[in-house]
């Protein structure tokens, strides 16, 4: 039995599915903001009532906790240094935080172009002290080509800080994106602790109650990490939650499905896609608050309008409000919303029928119209919005830059879709939405509990990602920063895919998964020419394990 | 927020020869700088992908002969096509200005096209200046070229167009390819003064670049009044750069941008691709877009410049001279050899212009190409340029017409600017082989 768990904003959602994808129990419990451990729990005992501990064989959780703690500022103060060198003049607002520079440089080829200042370096290690630092970021540009100043960093920080609270970018991420790395590693370092915390309370919680079985955490790009390495990367988990429900979608869809998908909440609505079974990634990683990361996410678009929206009057024109004055009129709140409407026209059966028409009564004699009309306007405008975003999301895709011919010649294009409604919120309106877009669409059986299906059904995701300059005798890893000698002269790519497949096939038994699972999803290779002859080559080779389920739910057959 | 565009197509999977100066890593350390410096995440930029330009934009610029499927490939398409697409965001107010970084490069380009000359068969800022006046009616534009080799090709095409503007700065061509561009060519009889060419020692530094900027293209274009600022941005005038031996900085490169406040770039050569490209382009982005460039380039350490003084006495002389007056005729014959250096071909063409007062006058080109000189004039191309006068478009007409009876030539290709309808009439089939209608 695999048990799923979503720490959501609302609700906690649980859910318990065989390997085989045949759900056996599904359990919902209210979220406690101030005590995420006990929403957690509390949604676990509920699952546990009808199984034996010992029947569980993994948990797998995901949670608000980080991205939260992220947008309500509950992280440790840990300093973030920069060495930018030459380029663009970096300012503050590049940074989540302000950050201290230091002089030193380093090109895109990994070449020293200016020492790193040592005085200098082990004066901004005091100064963080001196303000009280728990933690220290470093970030040195293109550390991932030439990592020797993060580390003669690290020399300099750790006569003040212990290990564990200094955080170096190349050792965690190997994109180019010099202020989102240096954000990331920020977020990694000052969240550290926290997690730290939160897991622990999450392992004793699970072990107290008999279940020796690993516990998982789901990260934002669908994949899971087991609970010992979470901590060392806290920040990838921000998002589990809609990657959780993208997850959940794939899984109760036939693989390789194009499928749009819908989330509509109270005051938001989330979309994504999943392109021939492949869920859509972010281009160039998540963004959370203030901070732009290059963590991998799937790309999920929030829309700032639900089933609780207010909606308002300007100027005799109905207008849907940014904010969710409280529960629909229907329900017993102080504004008429999207849900009243839905209500009204029998499109849904939630709340009560008579405060409903109320609530359209009112709209209708604000703008001097009848209240069927005001309904419907009202539901055309939150249509309208929704299928606005879902363009955005198509049109982002379909726009993504191309660097190469081939790339142009065979350039992006969404298929249609089958929209896909998730969450249980304002679900008459999914035919709307896909009326309007012209697709297809299902609410599938289990789709209130998606998110906590996809956290139960998910598999690791890892990758290899492998950067070679033979001229200069060298090559590093992406995911671990190491730098390495290049074993074969010149070099081949067949050279370069093979220490890659190494290193990803290593990976993989640690993950106790096949080594064949990966596939190569990006190779280039160019010629390093100098006086008109070829001296050696450039290679970059990744293989990777991408997001998926470990099955796909079989339906009808409930152990309930 | 005035946004600045950016169209980024390096071509990674194209090149002219492993070894070649245009080849699969020119934009490779470029792609490197601008993707570590988080560049596109700044609010200022805002990237586009390319679309492969379509057969007409190619035909209102181009004769490309011996016929229409010749030279043109995928990747020519894609970089003229990238150009268009800023193009079309500026006119659309979606960026205040853009820079298309794209390979391969279009300057050494001419009207007629036999193969490729300079690393370059079609001319991106050509097809673009005729597709911004064609599709939004633009009247007057300026091109200002600061590649390091003349432009010979957007040179070529302009030359006897009166409502463009084609400034050239390059280093002498009596010390580097392709060996034109002197002050003494300053445009057709029917387009006179609409061409300035100014040559530069070899050695001229970032003081020269920009006292030439001051004292005449800035001049020459608040006295032309244009519509739109094009800027040809070449980066071999870096003093790194291995094919010319110019002395100018990235931040020198930053300066010209700024002051020069072009609407549209569009990347031409440059082939010091590890040592300019990757801060020249990155200092032209942020020059762009208001963004404090001065520290742009490790170490610019740049000696041996050619002192100002040295330069002073060119400017002048420019300055000074007189308006000529040229003489009125029916028809101006003009007598012109083309070498393609990358695919050495010989092309002869003898042009003739019409003399028009009411518009910028008919163009018959005979033209032919071969292994040597002197080759047949076995193609004829008619062109009607912009805004062509009633009685240049009677004689265009008689022309072709006779020419489909007669049956000299073995392709004549009609070309109507005006009308936008492009034609090539195979001598030998004796028919039109292919058709680009209004």
């Amino acid at each position: 039995m695999l048990i799923g768990i979503d720490v959501g904003g609302t609700f906690t959602d649980g859910v318990v599915v065989s390997k085989a994808g045949q759900v056996q129990a599904v359990a919902k419990y209210p979220t406690n903001h101030a005590n995420l451990l006990e929403s957690l729990t509390g949604c676990l005992d509920k699952l546990l009532c009808s199984f034996n501990p010992d029947q569980v064989e993994r948990v797998a959780i995901s949670t608000t906790l980080l991205t939260n703690a992220v947008l309500e500022d509950r992280l440790d103060q840990v300093g973030l240094v920069i060495e930018a060198g030459p380029g663009l003049c970096p300012s503050d607002q590049m940074f989540g935080v302000k950050p201290y520079f230091i002089a030193g440089a380093i090109d895109f080829r990994g070449r020293e172009i200016q020492p790193l200042d040592l005085t200098e370096a082990r004066h901004v290690a005091r100064q963080c002290r001196e303000a009280g630092c728990e933690g220290v970021a470093v970030a040195t540009k293109f550390a991932q080509r030439n990592n020797s100043h993060e580390l003669a960093l690290e020399k300099c920080l750790q006569k003040h800080f212990p290990a564990e609270a200094i955080g170096l970018s190349h050792r965690l991420y190997g994109k180019l994106n010099f202020p989102r790395r240096a954000n990331t590693t920020y977020l990694t370092v000052a969240s550290r602790r926290l997690f730290q915390t939160f897991l622990q309370g999450v392992e004793k919680a699970v072990r107290d109650r008999g279940i020796t079985a690993p516990i998982v955490v789901l990260k934002a790009d669908g994949g899971t990490t087991p609970v010992a390495t979470a901590a060392f990367r806290p920040v990838e988990t921000i998002y589990s939650g809609p990657a959780a429900s993208v997850l959940g979608v794939l899984a109760l869809n036939p693989p390789q499905a194009t499928l749009g998908i819908i989330d509509i909440g109270g005051t938001t609505t989330d979309l994504g896609l999943i392109l021939d079974g492949n869920p859509l990634l972010s281009a160039k990683g998540a963004e959370i608050g203030r901070f732009k990361t290059v963590v991998r996410s799937f790309s999920v678009s929030s829309v700032a309008v639900g089933g609780d929206t207010a909606v308002g009057i300007n100027a005799g024109q109905l207008f849907l409000s940014s904010k969710r004055e409280g529960p629909a009129y229907c329900l017993g709140g102080p504004t008429p919303t999207p849900t009243d409407a839905l209500r009204f026209l029998g499109l849904s059966e939630f709340g009560d029928g008579e405060r409903a028409a109320q609530a359209m009564q009112l709209l209708a004699q604000a703008t001097g119209s009848v209240a069927k009309a005001v309904a419907e306007k009202v539901v055309s405008l939150v249509v309208e919005r929704i299928c606005h975003a879902f363009a955005g999301i198509v049109k982002a895709w379909e726009n993504e830059p191309a660097y190469r011919v081939w790339e142009v010649l065979h350039p992006h294009r969404v298929k249609r879709f089958t929209l896909t409604g998730v969450g249980g919120a304002a679900t008459g309106l999914i035919p709307l939405v896909a009326k309007q877009l012209n697709t297809d669409w299902q609410i599938p059986e289990y789709s209130k509990v998606a998110n906590a299906l996809g956290a139960a059904l998910a598999q690791p995701t890892f990758s290899a990602t492998l950067r070679a300059d033979t001229t200069q005798k060298q090559y590093t890893l992406a995911e671990t920063g190491q730098q390495l000698g290049w074993p074969y002269g010149r070099g081949t790519l067949e050279q370069a895919k093979e220490l890659a497949w190494q290193r990803f096939r290593q990976v993989a038994e640690e993950f106790g998964m096949s080594p064949e699972c990966g596939e190569v999803t990006r190779e280039e290779v160019f010629n390093v020419v100098n006086g008109w002859s070829t001296e050696g080559k450039i290679i970059e080779v990744a293989v990777e394990r991408k997001a998926g389920v470990l099955n796909h739910v079989k339906e009808g057959e409930t152990g309930e | 927020m005035n946004k600045t565009g950016v169209l980024f197509f390096p071509a990674f999977d194209w090149s002219l020869g492993e070894t070649h100066p245009e080849r699969e890593e020119r934009l490779l350390y470029t792609r490197d700088q601008l993707f570590e410096e988080g560049l596109m995440d700044l609010p200022q930029f805002v990237e586009y992908t390319p679309v492969l330009a379509g057969k007409k934009d190619i035909a209102r610029t181009h004769a490309v002969l011996p016929g229409p499927d010749e030279h043109v490939t995928a990747p020519h398409l894609i970089a003229a096509g990238g150009v268009l697409t800023l193009a079309k965001a500026l006119m659309a107010g979606e960026i205040s200005r853009g820079f298309a970084m794209v390979r391969p490069p279009g300057h050494h380009a001419m009207h007629t096209v036999y193969g490729n000359r300079g690393f370059c068969t079609i001319n991106n800022v050509a097809i673009m200046v005729n597709f911004l006046r064609r599709t939004y009616g633009i009247k007057k534009i300026a091109i200002v070229d600061t590649d390091v080799h003349h432009g010979d090709g957007s040179h070529d095409i302009f030359y006897h167009d009166p409502d463009v503007l084609y400034i050239s700065i390059h280093q002498d061509g009596r010390t580097l390819y392709p060996g034109s561009g002197f002050p003494d060519e300053r445009g057709g009889p029917q387009a006179f003064d609409r061409t300035l060419n100014i040559p530069l020692p070899p050695g001229s530094g970032d003081e020269a670049l920009l006292y030439v900027l001051e004292e005449l293209v800035l001049p020459a274009i608040a006295d032309f009044q244009p519509d739109l600022v094009l800027n040809s941005a070449g980066q071999d005038n870096h003093f790194t750069d291995p094919l010319a031996n110019m002395r100018i900085t990235a931040k020198g490169y930053g300066d010209l941008t700024r002051l020069l406040n072009a609407d549209l770039a569009v990347l031409e050569g440059g082939y010091a691709i590890e040592t300019a490209l990757p801060y020249v382009n990155l200092g032209i982005l942020l020059a762009m877009a208001g963004i404090d460039y001065a520290n742009v380039e490790p170490n610019p350490c740049v000696t041996d410049t050619v002192p100002l003084r040295a330069i002073k006495p060119l400017v002048e002389a420019i300055k000074q001279r007189k308006k000529v007056s040229i003489p009125k005729q029916d028809w101006y014959v003009f007598h012109k050899d083309v070498f393609y250096d990358t695919d050495y071909i010989w092309e002869q063409r003898v042009e003739k212009i019409r003399g028009c007062r009411q518009c910028a006058g008919l163009q018959l080109i005979e033209t032919g190409a071969g292994a040597n000189r002197g080759a047949k004039l076995e193609n004829l191309v008619i062109k009607l340029p912009f805004g062509v006068c009633p009685k240049c478009r009677e004689i265009a007409e008689k022309t072709f017409a006779l020419q489909k009876k007669a049956l000299s030539y073995r392709m004549v290709y009609w070309q109507d600017q005006a009308a936008d309808v492009y034609r090539y009439f195979d001598g030998k089939l004796r028919e039109v082989v292919d058709e680009q209608p209004d």
